[in-house]
């Protein structure tokens, strides 16, 4: 297939930030501003709708974390996750993209749209047209195949290995405590976040 | 406002302030109306009745949570699943030719409220909104290297374990209230259980 995303992710013309099975974190090389990164898949998928569901946390997770690094190097103002999905929508080039955009003041970027006045009678005529297909919508968490925050917990306790002597154990146990340090590690990010510039963002908000 | 309530106030207090002043906490308590496209335990999409389109949905997360590395890791994946079902309901019901999805992550990246929240915004063809067209400008590529090695290390920190520093006791027992009470007993119980 001649998609310019997949050729570039498998070649060194691009600065890779991260990079595990199913997805791939990169800088644009032609931003809207210095600093702006692109998250992906490694497969092909066209538009968010074909990725499957536990592909799409995993990016999402990563595009988190790549938002609170740039916060912490760039000294940020915000920052802007973007899918541009169809060409209607401004998508370019027929690969999924997430935008993470550093934001500041002063940085000639605006994504503000104007607001629509519209009747109660349009609102209610696309609410209906939406809930024929929202009211039997269910979605069910994909816990199993947080795949790359399991591989990392499972790398750092190879490494601690040798210092701690832990009982052997079973597969299913081993998942939920995953699932409880997956908890311990994001209270600590929190505090560390709200250190560096959560209280700053926060006092800034209406 | 003639004074800052918030002058002075730690980011525990201000959430506290934010929380019951929050117009979309009031609407996800039903004590405001909203026209409700998709409902569950974590998260409510309701119509936005200022549209950048018609059908302009704003996903919202149940518990009050300004800005997005506030959120549990968890709720993020699981928000932007729904994210993913919504615009695909968009397109398919509405007949929209694309969709944007947008955070606004701070002020000074267009946040207006102070809960967070993910736009799904229909798309039509010749609907003339501009507003998501990205420029692209060329980059010296050393900046690029540059900015690139810096952002590979404090990934690297984001994905560092826990174990090799633990946050003191004190801190701990704040950061609870922060949790969803619902999962974290879901979590003890799976753990006490065994």
């Amino acid at each position: 297939m001649n998609c310019a995303v997949c050729s570039f992710i498998k070649s060194d013309k691009i600065k890779k930030i991260f990079e595990d099975e199913e997805i791939v974190a990169f800088l644009n090389p032609t931003p809207a501003v210095p600093g702006e990164v692109l998250v992906t898949t490694k497969k092909h998928y066209t538009v968010l709708g074909q990725v499957p569901n536990f592909v799409v946390g995993e990016l999402f997770s990563l595009a988190n974390k790549v938002s609170i690094a740039l916060f912490e190097l760039l000294n940020l103002q915000g920052t802007n996750i973007l899918v541009n999905d169809g060409t209607a929508a401004g998508q370019q080039v027929p690969h999924v993209l997430i935008h993470v955009i550093p934001r500041k003041e002063g940085d000639n970027l605006n994504f503000d749209w104007e607001r629509k006045k519209v009747s109660e009678d349009e609102l209610k005529t696309a609410l209906l047209k939406l809930k024929s297909v929202t009211d039997n919508l269910v979605i069910t968490e994909d816990d199993k195949k947080y795949s790359s925050e399991a591989r990392e917990e499972k790398k750092s306790e190879n490494k601690e290995d040798e210092k701690i002597e832990e009982k052997p154990e079973p597969a299913e146990p081993e998942e939920k405590k995953s699932e409880e340090e997956k908890k311990d590690n994001k209270g600590y990010k929190e505090i560390e976040i709200k250190e560096n510039y959560l209280g700053r963002q926060l006092r800034r908000l209406p | 406002m003639a004074d800052n309530p918030l002058e002075g106030k730690s980011p525990e207090e201000i959430l506290e302030y934010q929380k019951k002043n929050c117009i979309f906490c009031h609407i996800i308590n039903g004590r405001v109306p909203s026209h409700k496209v998709y409902e569950d335990d974590k998260v409510l999409a309701i119509l936005d009745i200022n549209p950048a389109n018609v059908g302009h949905i704003l996903l919202l997360p149940k518990e009050h949570y300004s800005l997005l590395p506030q959120i549990p890791d968890k709720l993020i994946r699981y928000m932007f699943v729904v994210a993913k079902y919504l615009s695909s309901a968009v397109v398919s019901t509405l007949g929209a030719k694309g969709v944007n999805i947008f955070v606004a992550n701070g002020v000074g990246a267009g946040q207006r409220a102070p809960h967070f929240m993910i736009h799904i915004i229909p798309r039509f063809e010749g609907d003339n909104m501009k507003s998501f067209e990205l420029p692209g400008y060329k980059i010296d590529d050393k900046i690029l290297q540059e900015i690139g090695d810096n952002l590979i290390l404090l990934l690297k920190k984001q994905f560092e374990s826990k174990k090799e520093k633990k946050p003191p006791e004190e801190i701990n027992e704040k950061q609870e209230l922060n949790l969803d009470m619902s999962k974290l007993s879901d979590i003890e119980k799976k753990v006490m259980g065994k």
